[in-house]
């Protein structure tokens, strides 16, 4: 384990964004990274670095109370805290992230470019994301379609314009916009990683995800965690303990975690909605 | 020119003050805020802190808010004020009274506590928190339904009285902000409220206590720092004593933060040593699914009925 930490310290003032669309295997992702660096998971305290839409963060090196910020002011902020952030660390940080990849007014990307070191996309079949995002949002299936298809969709809507959440309005686009505003920019290096082959061939993409990353892990370790970190033992542990990212409306976060649950899930014309707007990276991902 | 009392300090400006009520200028003010250029301290200078927000040193301190304004001030007496764009002065104002005015304060060693606050007939009860935990609607709530008098929503000023060898402290705005969601948590029949344009699109709501203020200076009794957690939990109160008491006295005035930059950190170390000495310490954990109304109830008879 000190061997891990030791190359996480040696990349310290870096920062690895977990990026991706809501529910598509982040927080899973994350849990594997806390067991690899940490061997230990738990959810109450998960150990990789925060999320990049936290006010906290962002309060703690502006000085500033961000409830008085726009979201145009916020982005032009938001990049030089992380800066900050990454500066003051004593090693290299793993920080989630659900925007999407967007630029701010003075054409600077909100995710700052010096102190990246790669970002890990990950990425789930849109069909299967809808039963799970519903769940999420404490909402219906029909209403999670609405947001996926939203060119202009966001998450963390404030009430009647009242800034108070605890997390900054996340602007994702639409499913597709969210994907292609991170896999089409070029100034940072990503790597893509499906759901499905996080579920279906474990041990090898997360090998593979580990050493894209530089990190250099024996197959023992990676085993360890990839075995640590399964669907079911995480759904064990929320059963027992919970977990604070869950909605406070919905009923848990790790619902079922399979793959092609949508044939059950979603009508016909609810597939034929998500296929009709995501289709061409759909097909450029298989998902078709 | 105008003139405006900062609690207490003498500030002459050469613009208006957004919300803050205006005298003629003083003839001999205490400190000077005008619009200008900003020089930038040189690189590399010893005993200076540079962040991509901040720059200090003992004799000057910058804060740089992108897309809004410069803040600079020198010395005990004078701030400049650069903003990005031509904008409103009203537009900047809020993050001068917010960010830079504690820090003015502190250099002239006036002491500003980041908390809301209410009165009993035993003394002053003061709630800390970071930002967005519920210190205004705590404060709002008690005064409605618990007959406490109104005290502040934000920042409360402490002051020594070396008779009563205590902190003292009164109402200095006796209107509590509030954000428009906290209003159905409070009395029904509370409705007559006006919303205050605090920036462009973001409002806030004066609840307005007057009679109900504390305008005499009263004892500073306790100072309570609530916790929120978001799990389902009971709610909890422990007292704070011991070095732990002196550490957390500092981090509510934000002294941690400011002492470097103002250079009187023996002072405010003296100070910090004095308020833990001279007020009794909570810290008070609070579930996020407890509702405003059963938090009130807790703390009337956790705090206020069992300190008095």
């Amino acid at each position: 384990m000190k061997y891990l930490q030791k190359q996480l310290n040696q990349h310290k003032g870096k920062i690895v964004w977990l990026a991706s669309y809501p529910k598509s295997g982040n927080t899973w992702f994350r849990c594997f990274i806390s067991a690899l660096f940490k061997g230990e998971i738990d959810l109450a305290h998960l150990k990789t670095d925060g999320i990049f839409s936290l006010r906290h963060t962002f309060e703690r090196y502006s000085g500033i109370d961000s409830r008085m910020l726009n979201d145009k002011e916020v982005h032009a902020m938001i990049s030089s805290v992380f800066l900050e952030h990454a500066k003051n660390s004593q090693h290299m940080l793993f920080t989630k992230a659900h925007d999407a990849y967007i630029y701010n007014d003075n054409q600077q990307p909100i995710f700052p470019t010096e102190v990246t070191h790669k970002a890990v996309y990950l990425v789930r079949n849109p069909l299967d994301i809808v039963a799970s995002l519903a769940n999420h949002n404490a909402t219906t299936k029909d209403k999670a379609i609405e947001l996926m298809n939203n060119p202009k969709g966001y998450l963390g809507g404030q009430v009647k314009g009242i800034n108070t959440n605890s997390q900054f309005r996340q602007l994702m686009f639409d499913w597709s916009g969210h994907v292609k505003s991170w896999n089409e920019q070029k100034n940072i290096e990503v790597i893509l990683v499906r759901y499905e082959d996080m579920l279906h061939d474990s041990f090898n993409t997360f090998k593979n995800v580990v050493q894209r990353l530089e990190i250099k892990a024996s197959d023992t370790a990676i085993k360890k965690a990839v075995k640590m970190s399964s669907f079911k033992k995480l759904q064990k542990q929320e059963k027992e303990k919970g977990f604070r990212e869950k909605n406070v409306r919905s009923e848990k976060f790790f619902r079922s975690g399979k793959t092609g649950q949508f044939e059950k899930e979603l009508s016909p014309t609810q597939i034929q909605n998500v296929i009709d707007a995501h289709q061409e990276q759909m097909k450029q991902l298989n998902y078709l | 020119m105008n003139g405006y009392n900062l609690y207490g300090l003498k500030a002459n400006t050469d613009f208006e003050w957004h919300h803050l009520k205006r005298k003629k200028s003083y003839v001999r003010p205490d400190v000077e805020i005008n619009l200008g250029k900003i020089d930038p301290i040189a690189p590399n200078l010893p005993k200076t802190v540079y962040t991509k927000f901040h720059t200090y040193n003992s004799n000057c301190y910058i804060q740089d808010i992108p897309s809004i304004a410069k803040y600079a001030i020198y010395g005990k007496d004078k701030i400049i004020i650069e903003p990005y764009k031509p904008i409103k002065p009203k537009a900047i104002s809020y993050f001068l009274q917010e960010n830079i005015l504690p820090i003015l304060l502190i250099s002239n060693e006036y002491f500003l506590v980041h908390a809301s606050a209410v009165a009993t007939k035993d003394g002053v009860h003061l709630f800390t928190s970071q930002r967005g935990n519920g210190k205004s609607s705590l404060a709002a709530n008690l005064c409605i339904k618990h007959e406490c008098q109104f005290v502040s929503d934000n920042l409360c000023l402490l002051k020594w009285d070396e008779t009563e060898q205590s902190f003292v402290t009164k109402c200095l705005d006796n209107t509590c902000k509030l954000w428009q969601n906290v209003f159905p948590q409070l009395d029904k029949n509370i409705k007559k409220y006006k919303p205050q344009l605090i920036r462009k699109g973001i409002h806030k709501y004066n609840l307005n206590f007057n009679r109900y203020a504390c305008k005499q200076f009263k004892k500073v009794k306790t100072i309570n720092f609530i916790s929120v957690i978001n799990d389902k939990i009971d709610l909890s109160t422990e007292k704070i004593t011991g070095f732990k008491k002196i550490n957390f006295s500092r981090s509510v005035m934000h002294s941690h933060h400011i002492a470097r930059v103002v250079a009187k950190d023996q002072h405010l170390f003296k100070f910090s040593g004095l308020v833990a000495k001279h007020a009794n310490f909570y810290k008070i954990d609070r579930s996020q699914l407890t509702s405003l109304s059963e938090f009130s109830n807790y703390i009337k008879d956790e705090i206020l009925t069992e300190t008095t």
